[in-house]
Protein backbone atom coordinates (compact mmCIF):
# COMPACT_ATOMS: atom_id res chain seq x y z
CA UNK A 1 0.00 0.00 0.00
CA UNK A 2 1.37 3.31 -1.00
CA UNK A 3 1.66 5.88 2.03
CA UNK A 4 1.02 9.42 1.28
CA UNK A 5 3.26 11.75 3.33
CA UNK A 6 4.67 15.35 3.59
CA UNK A 7 8.23 15.57 3.98
CA UNK A 8 9.73 18.12 6.36
CA UNK A 9 13.53 17.54 6.59
CA UNK A 10 14.29 14.40 8.35
CA UNK A 11 10.74 14.22 9.66
CA UNK A 12 7.85 12.71 7.23
CA UNK A 13 4.12 13.37 8.22
CA UNK A 14 2.29 10.33 6.76
CA UNK A 15 -1.46 9.85 6.19
CA UNK A 16 -3.42 7.73 8.77
CA UNK A 17 -7.43 7.35 9.25
CA UNK A 18 -7.13 7.78 12.61
CA UNK A 19 -5.05 8.35 15.82
CA UNK A 20 -4.08 4.97 18.24
CA UNK A 21 -6.19 5.24 21.16
CA UNK A 22 -4.46 6.09 24.69
CA UNK A 23 -2.57 8.93 23.35
CA UNK A 24 -1.61 11.96 25.68
CA UNK A 25 -1.08 15.51 23.98
CA UNK A 26 2.21 16.79 24.00
CA UNK A 27 2.92 19.98 25.94
CA UNK A 28 5.17 21.51 23.51
CA UNK A 29 5.42 23.02 20.46
CA UNK A 30 8.81 21.17 19.48
CA UNK A 31 8.84 18.47 17.58
CA UNK A 32 12.38 17.31 16.99
CA UNK A 33 15.03 19.53 18.45
CA UNK A 34 18.24 19.32 16.03
CA UNK A 35 21.79 19.48 16.95
CA UNK A 36 22.37 23.35 15.49
CA UNK A 37 19.67 24.54 17.41
CA UNK A 38 17.25 24.10 14.52
CA UNK A 39 14.02 22.92 15.88
CA UNK A 40 11.02 21.14 13.66
CA UNK A 41 8.55 23.20 15.52
CA UNK A 42 4.73 23.88 14.52
CA UNK A 43 1.55 26.42 15.02
CA UNK A 44 -2.13 24.88 15.26
CA UNK A 45 -2.18 21.83 15.41
CA UNK A 46 -2.12 18.88 18.50
CA UNK A 47 1.20 16.85 19.00
CA UNK A 48 1.27 13.25 20.63
CA UNK A 49 4.54 11.69 21.03
CA UNK A 50 4.66 7.90 20.93
CA UNK A 51 7.95 5.95 19.95
CA UNK A 52 6.72 2.81 17.62
CA UNK A 53 9.78 0.73 16.36
CA UNK A 54 12.72 2.60 14.81
CA UNK A 55 10.83 5.17 12.63
CA UNK A 56 7.76 6.52 14.20
CA UNK A 57 8.51 8.80 17.11
CA UNK A 58 4.23 10.12 17.31
CA UNK A 59 1.60 11.81 15.82
CA UNK A 60 -0.05 14.90 14.17
CA UNK A 61 -3.54 16.22 13.84
CA UNK A 62 -3.06 19.29 11.79
CA UNK A 63 -5.72 22.10 11.32
CA UNK A 64 -4.39 25.19 9.69
CA UNK A 65 -1.13 23.69 10.67
CA UNK A 66 2.14 25.63 9.82
CA UNK A 67 5.25 23.79 10.45
CA UNK A 68 8.54 25.68 11.26
CA UNK A 69 12.27 25.40 10.90
CA UNK A 70 14.44 27.60 9.59
CA UNK A 71 16.24 25.75 7.14
CA UNK A 72 13.27 23.77 5.47
CA UNK A 73 10.42 25.84 3.39
CA UNK A 74 9.29 28.99 2.39
CA UNK A 75 11.46 31.40 4.42
CA UNK A 76 11.10 28.52 7.45
CA UNK A 77 7.77 27.70 6.76
CA UNK A 78 5.56 24.99 5.36
CA UNK A 79 1.91 24.11 5.33
CA UNK A 80 0.66 21.26 6.64
CA UNK A 81 -2.86 20.20 5.21
CA UNK A 82 -5.51 19.54 7.69
CA UNK A 83 -5.24 15.88 8.67
CA UNK A 84 -4.14 12.89 11.12
CA UNK A 85 -0.49 11.95 10.72
CA UNK A 86 2.25 9.33 11.95
CA UNK A 87 5.50 11.60 12.42
CA UNK A 88 8.18 9.50 11.01
CA UNK A 89 11.94 9.87 11.72
CA UNK A 90 14.80 9.52 8.94
CA UNK A 91 16.84 6.60 9.61
CA UNK A 92 20.53 5.75 8.19
CA UNK A 93 21.74 2.61 7.65
CA UNK A 94 25.18 1.89 9.10
CA UNK A 95 27.40 -1.16 9.32
CA UNK A 96 26.21 -1.01 13.04
CA UNK A 97 22.52 -1.13 12.50
CA UNK A 98 19.61 1.74 11.99
CA UNK A 99 20.41 5.00 13.14
CA UNK A 100 18.12 8.16 13.27
CA UNK A 101 19.62 10.65 11.00
CA UNK A 102 21.39 13.72 13.11
CA UNK A 103 21.19 17.04 11.81
CA UNK B 1 9.87 49.69 12.60
CA UNK B 2 12.63 48.44 10.16
CA UNK B 3 14.91 50.80 11.83
CA UNK B 4 13.62 50.24 15.16
CA UNK B 5 13.88 46.31 14.69
CA UNK B 6 17.87 47.02 13.51
CA UNK B 7 18.89 49.38 15.90
CA UNK B 8 17.77 46.01 18.61
CA UNK B 9 19.10 43.41 16.49
CA UNK B 10 22.88 45.87 16.82
CA UNK B 11 22.20 45.74 20.43
CA UNK B 12 21.77 42.53 20.67
CA UNK B 13 25.17 41.56 18.98
CA UNK B 14 27.38 44.05 19.91
CA UNK B 15 30.55 43.35 20.69
CA UNK B 16 33.80 44.76 22.58
CA UNK B 17 33.47 47.09 25.41
CA UNK B 18 31.31 46.20 28.27
CA UNK B 19 28.67 48.60 30.03
CA UNK B 20 29.96 47.60 33.49
CA UNK B 21 28.69 51.37 34.44
CA UNK B 22 25.30 51.09 33.75
CA UNK B 23 25.13 47.48 34.58
CA UNK B 24 26.28 48.69 38.02
CA UNK B 25 23.71 51.09 38.39
CA UNK B 26 20.50 49.09 36.90
CA UNK B 27 21.08 45.90 38.51
CA UNK B 28 20.21 47.09 41.63
CA UNK B 29 17.40 48.66 40.82
CA UNK B 30 16.09 44.73 39.80
CA UNK B 31 16.59 43.68 42.84
CA UNK B 32 14.92 46.23 44.67
CA UNK B 33 11.87 45.94 42.01
CA UNK B 34 12.15 42.43 43.22
CA UNK B 35 11.68 43.03 47.09
CA UNK B 36 15.33 41.87 47.50
CA UNK B 37 18.70 43.00 49.00
CA UNK B 38 21.43 43.71 46.20
CA UNK B 39 24.41 41.44 47.01
CA UNK B 40 28.03 42.51 47.74
CA UNK B 41 29.53 40.08 45.73
CA UNK B 42 29.34 41.44 41.94
CA UNK B 43 31.53 38.90 39.94
CA UNK B 44 32.53 39.71 36.64
CA UNK B 45 33.41 37.02 34.02
CA UNK B 46 34.99 37.03 31.09
CA UNK B 47 32.90 34.46 29.56
CA UNK B 48 29.51 32.10 30.06
CA UNK B 49 31.25 29.19 30.21
CA UNK B 50 33.43 30.44 33.20
CA UNK B 51 30.37 32.04 34.64
CA UNK B 52 28.06 28.95 33.72
CA UNK B 53 30.05 26.61 35.92
CA UNK B 54 30.54 29.15 38.09
CA UNK B 55 27.67 30.75 39.28
CA UNK B 56 25.93 27.23 39.24
CA UNK B 57 28.96 25.63 41.57
CA UNK B 58 28.89 28.68 43.88
CA UNK B 59 25.02 28.05 44.25
CA UNK B 60 25.53 24.60 45.20
CA UNK B 61 28.18 25.58 47.19
CA UNK B 62 26.13 28.38 49.31
CA UNK B 63 23.03 26.34 49.22
CA UNK B 64 24.55 23.77 51.87
CA UNK B 65 26.05 26.74 53.55
CA UNK B 66 28.84 24.00 54.71
CA UNK B 67 32.83 24.14 54.72
CA UNK B 68 32.57 20.22 54.79
CA UNK B 69 30.52 19.59 51.75
CA UNK B 70 31.69 22.79 49.88
CA UNK B 71 34.93 21.76 50.07
CA UNK B 72 33.99 18.05 48.88
CA UNK B 73 32.32 19.98 45.79
CA UNK B 74 35.14 22.52 45.56
CA UNK B 75 37.33 19.56 45.23
CA UNK B 76 35.05 17.36 43.01
CA UNK B 77 34.80 20.17 40.44
CA UNK B 78 38.41 21.84 40.53
CA UNK B 79 39.65 18.45 38.74
CA UNK B 80 36.80 18.26 36.41
CA UNK B 81 36.86 22.12 35.57
CA UNK B 82 41.16 22.63 35.43
CA UNK B 83 41.90 21.26 32.10
CA UNK B 84 38.84 23.06 30.58
CA UNK B 85 38.98 26.90 32.14
CA UNK B 86 42.46 26.40 34.11
CA UNK B 87 41.77 28.79 37.28
CA UNK B 88 38.94 31.38 35.67
CA UNK B 89 35.96 28.88 37.71
CA UNK B 90 37.72 28.32 41.03
CA UNK B 91 38.66 32.59 40.74
CA UNK B 92 35.15 33.37 40.24
CA UNK B 93 33.70 30.98 42.40
CA UNK B 94 35.66 31.98 45.32
CA UNK B 95 34.72 35.08 44.58
CA UNK B 96 31.21 34.76 45.09
CA UNK B 97 31.19 32.90 47.88
CA UNK B 98 33.68 32.91 50.19
CA UNK B 99 32.55 36.76 51.41
CA UNK B 100 28.96 35.81 51.06
CA UNK B 101 29.83 32.56 53.00
CA UNK B 102 31.83 34.94 55.58
CA UNK B 103 29.21 37.24 55.82
CA UNK B 104 26.41 35.25 56.60
CA UNK B 105 26.06 33.26 53.46
CA UNK B 106 4.60 39.07 18.88
CA UNK B 107 5.96 41.15 18.39
CA UNK B 108 6.88 42.16 14.76
CA UNK B 109 9.89 44.07 16.24
CA UNK B 110 10.16 41.21 19.10
CA UNK B 111 10.56 38.75 16.68
CA UNK B 112 12.96 40.16 13.68
CA UNK B 113 14.99 40.87 16.81
CA UNK B 114 14.69 37.51 18.74
CA UNK B 115 15.46 35.63 15.19
CA UNK B 116 18.61 37.53 14.60
CA UNK B 117 20.24 36.97 17.80
CA UNK B 118 18.32 34.05 19.83
CA UNK B 119 18.74 31.93 16.58
CA UNK B 120 22.07 32.36 15.72
CA UNK B 121 24.14 33.11 18.33
CA UNK B 122 22.46 32.32 21.78
CA UNK B 123 21.17 28.77 20.77
CA UNK B 124 24.73 28.20 20.34
CA UNK B 125 26.56 29.59 23.11
CA UNK B 126 23.47 28.25 25.68
CA UNK B 127 24.42 24.98 23.78
CA UNK B 128 28.38 25.02 24.43
CA UNK B 129 27.63 25.38 27.79
CA UNK B 130 25.21 22.75 28.07
CA UNK B 131 27.52 20.44 27.25
CA UNK B 132 30.53 21.50 29.74
CA UNK B 133 27.95 21.59 32.55
CA UNK B 134 26.96 18.53 31.60
CA UNK B 135 29.86 17.16 32.11
CA UNK B 136 30.28 18.30 35.69
CA UNK B 137 26.82 17.50 36.57
CA UNK B 138 27.93 13.60 36.37
CA UNK B 139 31.05 14.48 38.38
CA UNK B 140 28.73 16.58 40.90
CA UNK B 141 26.25 13.72 41.11
CA UNK B 142 28.86 11.53 43.34
CA UNK B 143 28.71 14.57 45.50
CA UNK B 144 24.79 14.87 45.62
CA UNK B 145 25.32 18.15 44.29
CA UNK B 146 22.99 19.95 41.90
CA UNK B 147 23.85 22.21 39.30
CA UNK B 148 21.53 25.17 38.19
CA UNK B 149 23.51 27.04 35.54
CA UNK B 150 19.94 27.91 33.57
CA UNK B 151 19.40 30.64 36.42
CA UNK B 152 20.81 33.05 34.37
CA UNK B 153 19.46 36.05 32.32
CA UNK B 154 20.97 36.36 28.79
CA UNK B 155 21.37 40.57 29.00
CA UNK B 156 22.02 41.20 25.12
CA UNK B 157 21.31 38.16 23.62
CA UNK B 158 17.49 38.12 25.02
CA UNK B 159 16.64 41.50 23.93
CA UNK B 160 14.49 39.77 21.49
CA UNK B 161 12.33 37.57 22.79
CA UNK B 162 11.30 34.95 25.74
CA UNK B 163 9.58 36.51 28.79
CA UNK B 164 9.37 40.61 28.46
CA UNK B 165 11.46 41.05 25.37
CA UNK B 166 12.99 44.05 25.66
CA UNK B 167 12.46 45.04 22.29
CA UNK B 168 8.83 44.24 22.00
CA UNK B 169 8.24 45.89 24.81
CA UNK B 170 9.89 49.11 24.62
CA UNK B 171 8.45 49.63 20.76
CA UNK B 172 5.66 50.52 22.45
CA UNK B 173 7.24 52.77 25.14
CA UNK B 174 9.81 54.80 22.21
CA UNK B 175 7.75 54.37 19.41
CA UNK B 176 3.90 54.44 20.32
CA UNK B 177 4.54 56.45 23.32
CA UNK B 178 2.51 54.25 25.93
CA UNK B 179 2.76 55.06 29.42
CA UNK B 180 2.06 53.23 32.26
CA UNK B 181 2.77 53.88 35.70
CA UNK B 182 6.13 55.18 37.49
CA UNK B 183 6.83 51.85 38.97
CA UNK B 184 6.57 49.95 35.70
CA UNK B 185 8.54 52.71 33.85
CA UNK B 186 11.24 52.58 36.26
CA UNK B 187 11.54 48.59 36.29
CA UNK B 188 11.13 48.66 32.18
CA UNK B 189 13.98 51.07 32.19
CA UNK B 190 16.15 48.77 34.56
CA UNK B 191 15.99 45.55 32.90
CA UNK B 192 16.36 47.37 29.70
CA UNK B 193 19.35 49.20 30.68
CA UNK B 194 20.88 45.84 31.84
CA UNK B 195 19.99 43.78 29.26
CA UNK B 196 21.80 46.51 26.74
CA UNK B 197 25.00 46.43 29.05
CA UNK B 198 26.14 43.61 29.27
CA UNK B 199 26.11 39.54 28.26
CA UNK B 200 24.38 36.78 30.70
CA UNK B 201 23.85 37.56 34.18
CA UNK B 202 23.38 34.80 36.90
CA UNK B 203 21.46 36.88 39.38
CA UNK B 204 21.51 34.97 43.27
CA UNK B 205 20.20 35.51 46.77
CA UNK B 206 23.68 36.16 47.59
CA UNK B 207 25.96 37.13 44.46
CA UNK B 208 25.26 38.20 41.34
CA UNK B 209 27.86 36.96 38.22
CA UNK B 210 27.45 38.40 34.91
CA UNK B 211 29.65 38.13 31.92
CA UNK B 212 30.96 40.54 29.49
CA UNK B 213 30.44 41.13 25.55
CA UNK B 214 31.76 38.84 23.04
CA UNK B 215 35.29 40.37 21.76
CA UNK B 216 33.53 39.32 18.31
CA UNK B 217 30.54 37.33 16.71
CA UNK B 218 31.51 36.63 12.99
CA UNK B 219 28.30 35.68 10.39
CA UNK B 220 27.74 34.79 6.95
CA UNK B 221 25.32 36.76 4.89
CA UNK B 222 22.51 34.37 6.45
CA UNK B 223 22.99 36.09 9.86
CA UNK B 224 24.60 32.37 11.11
CA UNK B 225 27.90 32.10 13.00
CA UNK B 226 30.57 31.13 10.52
CA UNK B 227 34.10 32.20 10.29
CA UNK B 228 36.73 29.87 8.11
CA UNK B 229 39.61 31.83 9.62
CA UNK B 230 39.11 32.03 13.33
CA UNK B 231 36.29 31.08 16.16
CA UNK B 232 32.97 32.66 14.68
CA UNK B 233 32.69 33.99 18.66
CA UNK B 234 34.67 34.95 21.02
CA UNK B 235 34.93 35.88 24.52
CA UNK B 236 37.42 38.40 26.29
CA UNK B 237 39.07 35.41 28.18
CA UNK B 238 39.68 33.33 24.15
CA UNK B 239 36.51 30.90 24.85
CA UNK B 240 34.73 30.90 22.42
CA UNK B 241 33.15 28.15 19.22
CA UNK B 242 33.57 27.41 15.81
CA UNK B 243 30.68 27.22 13.15
CA UNK B 244 30.37 26.99 9.50
CA UNK B 245 27.30 28.29 7.99
CA UNK B 246 25.47 27.85 11.64
CA UNK B 247 26.81 24.38 12.17
CA UNK B 248 29.28 24.34 15.51
CA UNK B 249 32.16 21.88 14.95
CA UNK B 250 35.17 21.20 17.66
CA UNK B 251 38.79 23.07 16.82
CA UNK B 252 39.99 20.29 15.57
CA UNK B 253 37.41 19.20 12.91
CA UNK B 254 36.75 23.07 11.94
CA UNK B 255 40.31 23.16 10.72
CA UNK B 256 40.53 20.13 9.26
CA UNK B 257 37.23 20.58 7.14
CA UNK B 258 38.43 24.91 6.02
CA UNK B 259 42.24 23.36 5.11
CA UNK B 260 40.39 20.03 3.38
CA UNK B 261 42.49 18.01 5.12
CA UNK B 262 39.81 15.13 5.66
CA UNK B 263 39.80 12.26 3.12
CA UNK B 264 36.47 11.34 1.59
CA UNK B 265 36.64 8.29 3.83
CA UNK B 266 36.52 10.07 7.04
CA UNK B 267 34.16 12.90 5.76
CA UNK B 268 32.04 9.66 5.20
CA UNK B 269 32.51 7.91 8.51
CA UNK B 270 30.92 11.29 10.49
CA UNK B 271 27.61 10.45 12.20
CA UNK B 272 26.28 13.70 12.19
CA UNK B 273 24.55 14.47 8.46
CA UNK B 274 25.11 18.24 8.57
CA UNK B 275 28.90 17.57 10.10
CA UNK B 276 29.27 15.46 7.05
CA UNK B 277 27.24 17.49 4.55
CA UNK B 278 29.40 20.51 5.45
CA UNK B 279 32.90 18.76 5.56
CA UNK B 280 31.55 17.33 1.85
CA UNK B 281 30.84 20.60 1.15
CA UNK B 282 34.81 21.92 1.88
CA UNK B 283 36.02 19.20 0.26
CA UNK B 284 38.08 18.76 -3.67
CA UNK B 285 35.28 16.27 -4.88
CA UNK B 286 38.62 14.94 -7.44
CA UNK B 287 39.11 13.47 -3.65
CA UNK B 288 35.78 11.12 -4.52
CA UNK B 289 38.11 8.65 -7.09
CA UNK B 290 40.54 8.12 -3.87
CA UNK B 291 37.67 5.88 -2.47
CA UNK B 292 38.35 2.42 -3.13
CA UNK B 293 35.74 0.33 -5.66
CA UNK B 294 33.99 3.82 -5.56
CA UNK B 295 30.91 3.32 -7.93
CA UNK B 296 27.24 5.21 -8.53
CA UNK B 297 24.71 2.20 -8.21
CA UNK B 298 21.62 4.39 -9.27
CA UNK B 299 20.50 7.64 -10.48
CA UNK B 300 16.93 9.21 -10.60
CA UNK B 301 15.50 12.31 -10.41
CA UNK B 302 13.57 12.91 -6.98
CA UNK B 303 9.97 14.20 -7.35
CA UNK B 304 11.47 18.10 -7.21
CA UNK B 305 13.88 17.86 -9.76
CA UNK B 306 16.48 17.02 -8.12
CA UNK B 307 19.25 14.65 -8.79
CA UNK B 308 19.54 11.44 -6.73
CA UNK B 309 22.41 8.75 -6.41
CA UNK B 310 23.21 5.52 -5.04
CA UNK B 311 26.45 5.08 -4.98
CA UNK B 312 29.16 2.72 -3.12
CA UNK B 313 33.00 1.94 -2.09
CA UNK B 314 35.03 0.00 0.24
CA UNK B 315 36.87 1.15 3.17
CA UNK B 316 38.97 -0.74 4.89
CA UNK B 317 38.73 -3.96 7.21
CA UNK B 318 34.72 -4.06 6.05
CA UNK B 319 34.20 -6.81 3.72
CA UNK B 320 30.64 -5.67 2.61
CA UNK B 321 31.20 -2.14 0.22
CA UNK B 322 29.43 1.36 2.13
CA UNK B 323 26.22 2.83 0.28
CA UNK B 324 24.76 5.85 1.23
CA UNK B 325 21.88 7.50 -0.44
CA UNK B 326 22.95 11.01 -2.23
CA UNK B 327 20.07 13.44 -2.46
CA UNK B 328 19.78 17.41 -2.50
CA UNK B 329 17.46 19.37 0.00
CA UNK B 330 14.45 20.69 -1.73
CA UNK B 331 14.55 23.79 0.27
CA UNK B 332 18.41 24.76 0.80
CA UNK B 333 19.94 22.71 -2.49
CA UNK B 334 22.08 21.43 -0.08
CA UNK B 335 23.42 17.97 -0.91
CA UNK B 336 23.07 15.11 1.85
CA UNK B 337 24.73 11.36 2.22
CA UNK B 338 22.56 9.42 4.01
CA UNK B 339 23.69 5.54 4.93
CA UNK B 340 21.23 2.81 3.07
CA UNK B 341 21.64 -0.81 2.28
CA UNK B 342 19.66 -0.24 -0.75
CA UNK B 343 21.03 -0.55 -4.45
CA UNK B 344 17.71 1.95 -5.61
CA UNK B 345 17.31 5.42 -5.05
CA UNK B 346 13.75 5.57 -4.17
CA UNK B 347 13.87 2.11 -2.26
CA UNK B 348 16.72 4.08 -0.10
CA UNK B 349 14.66 7.35 -0.20
CA UNK B 350 11.90 5.31 1.06
CA UNK B 351 13.49 2.66 3.54
CA UNK B 352 14.94 5.84 4.73
CA UNK B 353 11.88 6.26 6.85
CA UNK B 354 10.85 2.79 6.91
CA UNK B 355 8.36 2.59 4.70
CA UNK B 356 7.98 0.66 1.02
CA UNK B 357 5.91 2.68 -1.21
CA UNK B 358 5.25 6.71 -0.58
CA UNK B 359 3.84 9.22 -2.52
CA UNK B 360 5.31 12.32 -1.44
CA UNK B 361 2.47 14.82 -1.80
CA UNK B 362 5.30 17.87 -0.84
CA UNK B 363 8.66 18.48 0.07
CA UNK B 364 10.56 21.34 2.48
Amino acid sequence: MENKCWRHGEVAFCEIKKLPAKLKQADTKTIVRGSHGNSHSFDNGKLYFKKDGEHIIGYFVAKNTTLFHAEHGKNGEAKLPDGVYEMRKQTEHTPAGLIPVVD
Amino acid sequence: MPAYRDMWIEKGLKTGETDWDTFDKYMPICYEAAGLVYPKNVVRVQSPLVGGLAASIAQAILQKKGDAVGGAVDDAVRDAVRDAVDGAVDDAVRDAVDDAVRDAVDDAVGDAVNDAVRDAVRDAVDGAVDDAVDILIKTLKKTGQVLSWHCWLGGQFWVGGWYWGVAFVNFFFDICKLKLSKDIMKRALAYRKVCESVNYIWPNRDFVMVCARPKKINRDDRGRPHSETEKSIEYPDGWGLYHLHGVKLEKEWWEKIVKDQMSPDEIFAIDNIEHRRIAYEYMDKTKMKQLKDYKVLDEQIDGKGNPMKIISFTVQKMDEPLKFYNCICPSTGREYFIGTDKNNCLEAKNASFGLDKVEYADEW
